[in-house]
């Protein structure tokens, strides 16, 4: 266990996670599909530069890819979204599992995508082994 | 309401975009390094992102009524499809990332608690 490296890739994990209900919902209110767009290009890529460009979240070469993602998803399900409304300010957007939201609404939405990506993930590996 | 319009939708969502990462982003980075995370910035992420949560292909009724959330972002499908990628090709999990990613996850999401 390396302490700092878990450290530092929470605090960047972090980063992306807060970074990503900010901003987004923010440009998404302003600018519409366009600021929704433009807001993936800044914040997921800035976060991405930290995590898996320099290598602030700790992944090592043989072991399961850790995306930042997880940090990204972790964030909204626990902490809800946050908008600069144009209008009305800053103001909150969604609940998350940290006001009380109730987790049950949300099962059915993560149990799909995760069945989604179980079959990416399939597809990723069979394409790799062929590809080699 | 579910219905298997949604089911579908769903479920295509969460595999068009760990399956879009898996192929582009890594020949971007290689080609372009970090301009190449740039590119895949906006022309994957940005381009998937008006399909599951823009059009709505990724259904959250959770979101409706005067208390919405959970959100269950798609971000989801991007972690877990690279993962399980890597796991049917027999690697290990590494714990400490893991971990460092849960971490991450915790503290962004008390700063969002915290903030309004």
């Amino acid at each position: 266990m390396n302490f700092n490296k878990i450290l530092i890739g929470m605090c960047a994990g972090a980063f992306a996670g807060f970074g990503v209900f900010t901003i987004w919902p923010s440009c998404l209110a302003r600018w519409n599909w366009l600021g929704g767009w433009l807001a993936a290009g800044i914040i997921i890529t800035s976060a991405w530069l930290i995590n898996h460009y320099v290598g602030a979240m700790p992944n090592k070469g043989n072991y399961a890819w850790i995306d930042m993602a997880l940090s990204i998803w972790l964030a909204a399900l626990l902490g809800g979204l946050v908008v600069l409304d144009p209008v009305e300010g800053l103001q909150r957007a969604a609940y998350g599992l940290l006001h009380g939201a109730n987790l049950g609404g949300a099962l059915l939405t993560i149990l799909f995508q995760l069945i989604g990506a179980t079959i990416a993930g399939y597809f990723l590996y069979y394409l790799r082994r062929n590809d080699a | 309401m579910w219905t298997w319009q949604h089911v579908l939708t769903t479920v295509f969502g969460g595999l068009i975009f760990p399956l879009m990462i898996g192929l582009v982003w890594g020949k971007l980075a290689e080609d372009f390094k970090s301009f190449g995370g740039v590119l895949a910035g906006f022309f994957i992420v940005g381009t998937i992102w008006l399909l599951n949560h823009g059009i709505g292909l990724m259904y959250e009724p959770q979101m409706a009524g005067d208390l919405p959330g959970p959100w269950s972002d798609m971000a989801l499908v991007a972690f877990w499809g690279l993962f399980v990628a890597d796991l049917f090709e027999g690697k290990k999990i590494d714990w400490e990332s893991l971990l460092g990613g849960v971490l991450g996850g915790v503290l962004g999401g008390i700063l969002l608690f915290a903030m309004v």
